[in-house]
């Protein structure tokens, strides 16, 4: 038996290391070919962040079609990312939640299946702020569920000079009144990025010179002042320890609805980035025509309207503004009212992340010593 | 006729661990050699052989980052097994009864906490706004977010890990001989050095192994209390696989990490050998009998270990007080108070995704600990026993398991079970596998621990007079090792219950554990209802192990359960 699991696992291995297996190789289905009925009394398995669909939606659409919904929880994007990439059609979802950046990764692995935009007319209703972006241009394989944008956070009481764009932002670490009170955010894009997005340079580039001069910036006048690296600093926020923060949209109005009156919000500029988790059919998923059903159960203006008030970020859908006029701190879930479409760069998984993981991996080694 | 002695015994762990983490790591392992694609089916390109990604995993940024995690392991290290040794001394030897089980129950039940939950319980204990900051009047404790705060919770966090083993070791030491060296006219200090200690070594190089070992890959303690302070190399290789998926640099180092961390332990080897042939030619018992007789009563001890003991302990249940409190937070912020409120406990049970989550939990924590404490108990027995080549092959190979960053492990898993198709798509199948083969390790050592502090000369003694080798195994071996499995199988629990990388990687449908669950929740804002049902899994959890204990009591097969964790 062990002689045949290792077998197994050469060809696995070989497989890996270049040579094509024949699974890969077959045609994916074409979207007229899906079954169209949704069964009663099937399934539907999604794979997403916990807490990351209303439960009230989930209710209603069992209810309304007779499918029972499954919803599990990953720690971590790039885990699903990893387990959709090497599973190849047999991970077991039916549907997943899958940040826009890695979109073209999986369509090159030919790890997802295309929509059958005829099933989804609630498409049309959908913000161009979030539709056609490079990650998928024609909404192929990824269809928006909702997104943000990242700014900073500070407390007025404290930072007097609001800050106005990046530059401006990091400026402020140095004001002695904010004694290291300060956090920005626990990833490399976000970081690093904000160096590109506050001086004009591409956040995709892979000059070697921009990363060395953004090290730099950092070092000089950001890692003495800086206290933590927190994606999520919405409680520090709420609790008053941090007063400085860059912060995601969504937990920054976590933050100034929990915390002091005098916290602040402002998008980041000049530019700033765009992140958009869509719906992916993945590859091998058993219950398509209930998938289809279910995110245009959600396109709905008024289900989509219920996802906001569950989690607070904005689903794209335009028509469920007016179910959502009372909405607390609603200039922040539609951070793109007013703003012009190009101070947002659609975050993006290039080549050029390797760059900025590894100076963001020296920033954090240079400033733990 | 002894030529192969162990070999029986140690066979289901090679077998398990071959299958399950050398060949599947092996295989991450040849990645190293490789180059990334971003692009494409296939994560790296094996097609050109190279060492290249070694030259770049030898960066500044590593060795930084490693010093950085060898100063936090040694120094973790070294106060755990200080704070663990007087504990364990005074359940092993100064308490009875109820008050044993009590002392037991009190390291223990803390660690079926979810480890995020119990870690980020600092941040709000420690916080500038916290409860402590307000109850001293002071407006920072300067510990939150430095090398401090990472400290304490990397000592908090593993501090059961030092304490059950030794305490096993320990406890085979019989109070009459200490007594008899006492009425023999020994000093205090002298019974101590020669009876005591030899009976907590073989617990302490466990202690220390279990301690050091998982530190050296934690991440997630470091960064969530040591702000800025906290780069680690375990945080290096996840982002590698993960953020930058540089599968190839995070294989490469991966294997340095490995590597160095096995020279640290043969140099921690090395150096044990030398103090110990040091002390033979010193012999420092000779130098402190001039201040053996400074009128000191043995009552010292006694009082200060009581007070040391609640002390302990109230560092052990602060953090998860604090978390049962802010569970009844009516906020939607966990850690921001904003009133008492119950409706996070009335929510649970409409969360339907957080309640399947404990199922599984329960479920993957039974069943990988059953397969852990067979397996690692029968693999314990081996290291203790088996011949010596035998004994260094399993050590070796424990010794990798248990050093291999979980990323690494899982990612290979993962990659065999998809190799393997239908046959390994259970999702439990898949966690309790996973979560097991860290467990069979953490098992062997403690019952190691035991087993190596026990006269050899009994199994021997029965061998010489005619049992067979499996009934030397059933009715000597087995028995004597009853209080270390029952130690090992609740850290084997609490390891499956803590963690997060390999059940989020390797789970599938209908499988999210709880604490994947609870981490997931992170994103959108760590919610009570979370912290409501982690605190139910806790208690239950105790109390089921409390009622097991209790019906073996009734049925009298055993004389206590918790006499059998200590082995009285």
């Amino acid at each position: 038996m062990i002689t045949r699991r290792l077998a197994v696992l050469l060809a696995a291995a070989l497989a890996m290391g270049g040579c094509t297996s024949p699974d890969n190789q077959a045609e994916p289905p074409a979207p007229g070919s899906y079954p169209t009925a949704v069964a009663k009394g099937s399934t539907l398995t999604i794979y997403s962040w916990a807490d990351y669909i209303s439960d009230e939606n989930l209710e209603a659409f069992e209810k309304a079609t007779g499918v029972h919904v499954k919803v599990d929880a990953y720690a971590s994007a790039e885990e699903a990312v990893a387990k959709l990439r090497l599973t190849q059609g047999t991970s077991g979802y039916d549907l997943v939640v899958m940040d826009g950046s890695y979109i073209p990764q999986l369509v090159q692995s030919k790890a997802l299946l295309a929509w059958d935009k005829s099933r989804l007319p609630g498409l049309s209703g959908l913000s161009k702020t979030f539709t056609g972006k490079s990650w998928d241009p024609t909404n192929t394989y990824a269809i928006p569920k909702s997104g943000g944008s990242t700014g900073y956070v500070w407390d007025s009481a404290v930072v007097k000079t609001p800050p106005t764009d990046w530059n401006s932002f990091y400026a402020s670490f140095a004001d002695p009144a904010v004694k290291r009170r300060t956090s920005v955010i626990d990833g490399a894009p976000s970081f690093v990025g904000s160096y590109f997005w506050g001086n004009g340079i591409s956040d995709q580039t892979t000059e070697r010179a921009d990363y060395v001069t953004a090290e730099q910036f950092y070092t000089a006048n950001v890692l003495p002042h800086l206290k933590e690296f927190n994606s999520y600093p919405r409680a520090d926020l709420a609790s008053g320890d941090i007063v400085l923060a860059q912060a995601f949209t969504g937990d920054a109005r976590g933050a100034l609805m929990d915390g002091a009156k005098s916290l602040r919000f402002a998008l980041g500029g000049p530019k700033t980035d765009l992140y958009v988790d869509h719906w992916v059919l993945p590859k091998g998923s058993q219950n398509i025509a209930a998938a289809h059903a279910f995110v245009q159960f959600l396109l709905n203006p008024e289900n989509a309207a219920r996802e906001t008030k569950a989690h607070g970020y904005y689903t794209g859908v335009e028509a469920s503004k007016q179910y959502l006029k009372d909405l607390p701190y609603k200039e922040i879930v539609f951070f793109d009212d007013g703003v012009p479409p190009d101070r947002f760069v659609p975050a993006e998984v290039t080549p050029a992340r390797k760059q900025a993981v590894a100076t963001f991996q020296r920033l954090k080694a240079v400033v733990s010593r | 006729m002894r030529s192969v002695r162990g070999l029986v015994p140690s066979l289901p762990a090679f077998t398990w661990l071959c299958l399950f983490f050398l060949l599947p790591g092996a295989l991450v392992a040849v990645f190293s050699l490789g180059e990334s694609t971003f692009f494409g089916t296939n994560p790296v390109d094996l097609s050109a052989l190279s060492l290249h990604r070694y030259g770049e995993a030898t960066s500044d940024t590593f060795r930084i980052v490693f010093q950085n995690t060898l100063q936090l392991s040694v120094v973790g290290t070294a106060l755990c097994v200080l704070l663990a040794v007087p504990m364990a001394y005074l359940i092993a030897t100064r308490l009875t009864g109820f008050w044993k089980y009590a002392a037991i129950a009190a390291v223990v039940i803390p660690y079926w906490m979810p480890f995020l939950l119990r870690t980020y319980s600092w941040r709000i204990l420690l916080g500038d706004h916290g409860p402590i900051t307000g109850a001293l009047g002071v407006d920072s404790l300067g510990v939150l977010d430095t090398l401090a705060g990472a400290q304490l919770g990397v000592v908090y966090n593993y501090l059961p890990l030092a304490v059950l083993p030794i305490a096993v070791a320990l406890d085979r030491l019989d109070p009459a001989l200490r007594k008899a060296g006492r009425d023999l006219g020994a000093s205090p200090w002298r019974v101590f050095w020669q009876v005591t200690l030899p009976a907590v070594r073989p617990g302490v190089i466990s202690a220390a192994l279990l301690v050091f070992i998982p530190l050296m890959g934690d991440y997630v303690t470091p960064s969530i209390l040591g702000g800025v302070k906290a780069a680690v190399a375990g945080q290096l290789v996840s982002s590698s696989f993960l953020e930058s998926q540089d599968w190839a640099l995070g294989a490469a180092t991966a294997v340095l990490l490995i590597g160095l961390v096995l020279v640290v332990l043969g140099c921690a080897a090395l150096l044990l050998r030398l103090v110990s042939s040091l002390l033979r030619v010193v012999r420092p018992l000779d130098l402190t009998a001039r201040f053996a007789s400074t009128g000191w009563g043995h009552d010292f001890w006694g009082p200060g270990l009581r007070v040391f003991g609640i002390a302990l302990t109230a560092f052990l249940w602060l953090p998860i007080l604090t978390i049962v409190i802010y569970s009844f937070n009516g906020g939607r912020t966990l850690p921001v108070w904003s009133g008492f409120s119950t409706r996070w406990y009335a929510a649970v049970p409409d969360n339907h995704a957080l309640v399947s989550s404990i199922g599984i939990s329960l479920q993957v924590a039974l069943l990988s600990t059953l397969v852990a404490v067979i397996v690692g108990t029968l693999a314990g027995a081996a290291l203790a026993r088996a011949a010596r080549p035998l004994r260094r092959t399993l050590l070796g190979l424990l010794l990798i398991v248990f050093i291999t960053p979980e990323i690494v492990s899982a990612i290979g898993l993962l990659l065999l079970y998809v190799a393997a198709g239908p046959g390994l798509s259970n999702g439990v199948l898949r966690l309790v596998i996973a979560h097991s083969v860290i467990a069979v390790a953490i098992v062997a050592f403690v019952v190691q621990a035991r087993l190596s502090s026990l006269d050899p000369r009994l199994s021997d003694a029965a061998a010489d007079l005619g049992a067979p080798p499996h009934a030397v195994f059933r009715r000597i071996t087995v028995p004597l090792a009853v209080p270390a499995v029952l130690a090992a199988a609740v850290l084997a629990s609490t390891a499956s219950l803590d963690d997060v990388v390999a059940s989020s990687m390797l789970g599938n449908v209908g499988t999210t554990t709880l604490p994947v669950f609870v981490y997931s929740t992170v994103r959108n804002g760590l919610r009570g209802d979370a912290a409501a049902a982690s605190v139910g899994v806790m208690l239950l959890i105790a109390v089921a192990v409390v009622a097991i204990g209790w019906v073996l009591r009734l049925r009298g097969q055993s004389k206590s359960f918790a006499e059998g964790l200590v082995g009285q």
